[in-house]
């Protein structure tokens, strides 16, 4: 059964459109599009006059205020002592400090300053604010001090810590043992991991990091492969263990690690137990490395690359390395000078010596990626997003006479494989244009795997359809495997899309957050993600004919919203729609909070 | 004898462990001409057998022949099939640095095997890693999460920075892996709140760069004229030395013992930072004017941690400097060459400081280096001028024929020691200057106007091989000397070496002319720079007189370390 539309259709009239760009345009930097001072309200290194209505200094005569207030620990609720507290906005009076620190109660005092529209930040080490929390979506709060002005409250979140100690299960200290720490980001929807930071375990052992938002982090040790042990019994020469690199508390798989999560002002003890492994002489040839300029990698089965540490003759082609027993692929990768890079993998089960080992690099495994325009009517290739069309044979289809569409300017620049399942090392990969040549448009170097295809283009333009041989890429995932080249993407782009506005509210009030598309045929990479004003205001643009549901969230920040799992409880409070081509379609999404 | 080749290299196991277990046996040589090299490895603190020490050798003839092994729980390894000769002695293992056989700094004793000789009975005392760390806290006592900390040793009357490192973000500091000896800690900081004053030097030039914390910049530049902003927070921290004193007389020194861990917390107390105003009038208007500002750290000058350099053609203005004793140095443009330019101020207050090239205050020297029999100068040849009372120090690239020209700006110290570096085989023989008095092979240097030199090299070398008695029997583990006549205006003359297992030691490049060879037992404990501790022993020491290219066999008797000892008797050969 079709489910009743919310929501009326009419068609786009100009001014809609115009007063669509504006809003679109205007969202990120709203507050100054608001009835704001002409001065900057945030601090810039470079600052413009302020406007020549403004008195530089205070008039002799004109009142002045103080700005009162005090900074607390957002978790405790206790005041922060010594906070350095900063006010910015006010035109400059050679008098008054712009900077203090808070007393011991937390509390700070501005004397002396004009009537004016000032921002406040407060910052200390081992604590973030706002702005250190969320830099890509910081709004700084502005404040017209005047007679009525409230004493202001700031709060600061503390940071979290890890300390450990990396140790063989016996007991010994394993010094120098590098110690890798990786935070899980949730960025756009996906999580994904990033390194935050490296150290090296001390005499003891023991190694400490700082500076941690609250989240979950993934700890990886190793490798070291230098502890020395005794001749064994019938030998004369001492032998080498070694170990990892492994993954907290000491396995070498991603499935068996033990996430690490960090709660605001929480230090967690994480102490590594490692079974040191005999260490293993790996040695063999890269056959045809003579010119390629490449280099080698262990990869272990973690996803942990090793630095290598052996020796490797580019001329030759012979290596020699040594590696804790274990499952790795040894790679070998030589880009050229235009990025299209030779490769080979092979993966090894070390137990023992291995000698003899052969690589045979080949051409890397790219998918091609053919985006055919179809224009709803020839003028409109002059049209909004400026994307100029030109014709031109793709040389790989020429036997056929087929003729694509290749732009010079590309409607979608934007063509990403993501992988599916977020690992310590691999990060998406995009299309590119190798010496600016558009037939070469193609996602190189591919790493087996499973993938989600990610489609950005330029207005007008939308993705109508996307496939790579009988896979509809929209819709499910794009599989790569070991030595079988990819059936070409061939996405269809068409210019006839239409607007999607809408007004967010929460409790019949327009209320500012951010607004998700969700198609109902495909998959959540193809969700798209906007913003709303405080007045409510949102939209979409160039958006694909079809039936979307619509979520308003309070934020998406730290939402992993292109996982069905975490979106599924929210579904119930989304908003359908259906887009005709050429038809403005209105919504009105009532918000929900991310955390519930 | 004199470790060659770094202990790292020679105890990079792990790698040479494995090709040599590949390697195919060697023949097994005729029973009575190879010998061993055995002992156990014990820990100096308890005397106790240290079980898992990575124990090599190296030929001291061919250092690249390695042999290592691991001691086992009672401590003991084994060289087996050895040809006679000498051998150095390395190990290492968890907790206990690499270091030689009975090392005494570069120095250690090389096992000599061969007939007669004992080298099976060994005993490696291995010296366990010392340790130096601790917390740095502001003046209320909050950690300081960025700072540099320098570790300083004191050897043989001057203190050396040893170590570098950085604080973490609980303000922590640690210098692992040390030997015994008598150490100092400094912290340069800058406090993570300080605001610099908003500075602005001219009209539609305002800016405030590299601030340790964001500055707010909100004004008409053209209404305001060249000013300051004050701050309350316009602070910074003197160099701090342990415990919380800012002068290095006051430093507490850590006498550090084998194995032992210091816990040395520094306190910093931030003080009104100063602003210095540096301008020439000579600099080129196109380009600006680059500064660093530097402190004495006891023998060492160290820049501090700025926090914002401002420039514009002819000023420089540097924020955040702490007061007291600074040493600046000046890179401008004079519309010809960069030229850098050292100034030594005392600030107590913001200051102005002129830059300006000064050709009063520049020496210029030119010079040849001359060889025997008019050979020629290799390419690589770099003449080198050090103080040593400050290490102030410059040089100049010899040209091919051997000549040099250099300028420079002296910033207190007048003399200077001429060293040649870079020529292997080659020594400097004697200096001679016109336009500056000459001591031995140290310039007593003007202030300005101009200054001939001309330095000659020695070729000729000579050679001296020798055995330490103690009661006619041959003495390991004593040091050697070979002190010039003129030991202070001729220091690069010294030699110093220590006997081997077989109370052998060997000195080398060695210039012709008078010295005094002593051996004294724990040498290495003397403040044996210093003439006036050296003099005693060289009343009892032997006088050789050395000729060009000759290799002289001595037999040299040891001197305890109580100079009141009776002297020894030598004989040359």
């Amino acid at each position: 059964m079709r489910l009743p539309l919310c929501c009326s259709r009419v068609s786009v009239p100009a001014l809609v459109v115009v007063r669509l760009l504006a809003l679109l345009l205007a969202l990120a930097g709203w507050v100054f599009a608001q009835d704001e001072p002409a001065q900057p309200a945030e601090p810039t290194p470079t600052p413009e006059p302020p406007a020549a209505s403004e008195p530089l200094a205070p008039p002799p005569n004109s009142a002045t205020y103080s700005l009162t207030g005090v900074v607390l620990n957002s978790v405790s609720g206790e005041p922060v002592r010594r906070a350095l507290v900063q006010v910015a906005g006010p035109p400059l009076n050679a008098t008054t400090p712009l900077a203090l620190l808070t007393d011991s109660e937390g509390r700070f005092e501005f004397p002396n300053l004009p009537e004016s529209d000032i921002t406040l930040a407060a910052r200390k080490p081992g604590f973030f604010s706002d702005q250190e929390l969320h830099p890509e979506n910081f709004q700084p709060a502005i404040v017209h001090l005047g007679a009525n002005t409230p004493s202001m409250v700031l709060r600061l979140l503390p940071e979290g810590t890890i300390s450990g100690h990396v140790a063989t299960t016996s007991g010994e200290a394993l010094e120098d043992t590098p110690v890798r720490v990786f935070f899980q980001r949730t960025v756009d929807g996906r999580k994904h991991w990033e390194l935050h930071s490296q150290i090296a375990a001390d005499e003891d052992g023991q190694f400490h990091v700082a500076g941690l938002v609250p989240g979950r982090y993934l700890l990886a040790a190793g490798p070291n492969l230098g502890l020395i042990r005794p001749p064994t019994p019938g030998s004369r020469s001492p032998h080498v263990e070694g170990f990892g690199p492994l993954l907290f508390p000491g396995v070498s798989e991603m499935e068996s690690a033990t996430l690490i999560r960090v709660l605001p002002g929480q230090q967690v003890q994480t102490d590594f137990a490692v079974k040191p492994e005999p260490v293993f002489k790996v040695s063999g040839t890269i056959s045809g490395a003579a010119g390629l300029n490449g280099s080698l990698q262990f990869v272990a089965r973690s996803g942990v690359a090793l630095n290598w540490s052996g020796n490797f003759d580019p001329q030759t082609g012979k290596f020699d390395s040594r590696v804790a027993a274990g499952s790795y692929v040894l790679r070998f990768r030589a880009p050229d000078a235009a990025g299209l890079v030779t490769a080979a993998d092979l993966p090894l089960n070390v137990s023992a010596d291995v000698t003899g080992v052969n690589l045979v690099p080949g051409p890397e495994l790219s998918l091609p990626v053919h985006v055919e325009q179809r224009p709803s009517a020839p003028s409109s290739q002059n049209t909004l997003g400026g994307a100029t069309v030109s014709v031109q044979l793709d040389p790989q289809q020429s036997d056929t006479s087929q003729v694509t569409f290749v732009p010079q300017q590309l409607p979608c620049p934007q063509v990403r494989l993501i992988p599916a399942e977020a690992s310590l090392e691999e990060e998406a990969l995009q299309a590119d244009l190798p010496n600016n040549r558009p037939g070469l448009f193609a996602i190189r170097n591919l790493v087996p795997g499973r993938y989600s295809v990610e489609i950005v283009c330029h207005p007008p333009w939308y993705v109508q359809s996307a496939t790579s041989g009988t896979t509809d890429a929209l819709r499910d995932d794009l599989v790569i495997v070991t030595g079988h080249r990819p059936d070409p993407l061939e996405i269809i782009v068409r210019d006839d899309g239409t607007m999607l506005m809408g007004s967010l509210r929460a409790d019949g009030e327009p209320v500012r957050g951010n607004v998700l598309l969700i198609p109902e045929q495909g998959s959540l990479t193809q969700a798209k993600l906007t913003m709303a004003a405080p007045t409510g205001e949102f939209g979409f643009i160039s958006v694909a004919p079809g039936d979307y549901k619509l979520l308003g969230f309070d934020t998406v920040d730290g939402l992993e919203f292109r996982n069905p799992e975490v979106l599924a409880p929210y579904l119930s409070s989304a908003v359908r729609v259906a887009v005709q081509p050429r038809e403005q379609a209105t919504a009105t999404v009532e918000r929900v909070s991310a955390g519930k | 004898m004199l470790p060659r080749s770094s202990i790292s290299s020679l105890l990079v196991l792990t790698s040479a462990l494995i090709s040599a277990a590949q390697k195919p046996p060697a023949p097994p040589p005729p029973r009575n001409t190879t010998f061993g090299i055995a002992g156990t490895a014990v820990n100096l603190v308890d005397g106790q057998p240290l079980s898992a020490v990575e124990v090599s050798i190296a030929s001291t003839e061919q250092r690249q022949q390695t042999q290592q092994t691991v001691t086992g729980p009672d401590g003991r390894f084994r060289f087996d099939n050895l040809a006679p000769g000498k051998y150095s002695l390395a190990g290492r293992r968890t907790g206990f640095a690499a270091q030689f056989y009975q090392q005494h700094d570069e120095f250690s004793t090389a096992i000599a095997v061969g007939p007669a000789l004992a080298s099976e009975n060994l005993v490696f005392t291995l010296t366990p890693d010392a340790s130096i760390s601790g917390l740095v806290l502001d003046e209320e006592n909050e950690p300081v999460r960025a700072g540099q900390v320098m570790l300083f040793l004191r050897s043989t009357g001057t203190v050396h920075m040893q170590a570098e490192s950085t604080l973490d973000e609980q303000g922590r500091y640690h210098f692992g892996h040390l030997r015994p000896g008598v150490y100092f800690v400094t912290v340069i900081a800058q406090p993570w709140y300080a605001q610099d004053r908003l500075v602005i030097s001219q009209p539609g030039a305002l800016s405030v760069e590299g601030t340790s914390a964001t500055t707010q910049v909100n004004a008409q530049p053209s209404d305001l004229p060249e000013t300051t902003t004050p701050s309350p927070l316009d602070l910074t921290y003197p160099a701090t030395y342990y415990p919380a004193v800012t002068e290095p007389e006051n430093a507490a020194p850590i006498a550090l013992r084998p194995g032992e861990r210091v816990a040395a917390d520094v306190n910093l107390r931030a003080v009104p930072a100063l602003r210095l105003r540096i301008r020439s009038a000579t600099s080129d208007a196109e380009r600006p004017l680059a500064g660093v500002v530097q402190q004495r750290i006891f023998d060492s000058v160290v820049p501090i941690q700025q926090r914002s350099q401002q420039s514009s053609p002819g000023t420089l203005i540097i924020t955040g400097v702490p007061p007291g004793h600074l040493v600046l140095g000046v890179r401008s443009f004079n519309g010809k060459d960069w030229t850098s330019l050292n100034k030594e101020v005392d600030a107590s207050a913001d200051t102005d400081v002129d830059a300006s090239e000064d050709p009063v205050g520049l020496v210029s020297i030119k010079g040849v280096i001359r060889l025997q029999a008019a050979a020629p100068v290799p390419a690589s040849a770099f003449v080198h001028f050090t103080s040593p009372e400050s290490g102030e120090n410059f040089g100049a690239q010899a040209s091919d024929k051997g000549t040099f020209e250099v300028q420079h700006s002296l910033t207190g110290s007048s003399n200077f020691n001429v060293a040649v570096l870079n020529v292997p085989d080659l020594v400097v023989q004697s200096v001679s200057a016109t336009g500056a008095a000459v001591t031995g092979h140290t310039l007593s240097l003007p202030h300005n106007g101009s200054v001939q030199l001309t330095i000659t090299m020695a070729q000729g070398l000579s050679r001296i091989d020798g055995t330490v008695l103690r009661d006619d029997k041959p003495a390991s583990e004593t040091m050697v000397i070979l002190v010039p006549q003129h030991l202070e205006d001729e220091p690069s003359l010294f030699r110093r070496d220590q006997s081997d297992s077989d109370g052998t030691f060997s000195l080398y490049q060695i210039l012709p002319g008078r010295y005094t060879l002593v051996a004294i037992e724990k040498g290495w404990e003397l403040d044996w720079h210093n003439p006036a501790v050296l003099k005693p022993f060289l009343e009892h020491g032997e006088v050789v007189e050395v000729t060009a290219n000759k290799t002289y066999k001595v037999s040299l008797k040891l001197q305890s370390l109580d100079p009141s000892a009776p002297p020894a008797t030598s004989a040359l050969q």
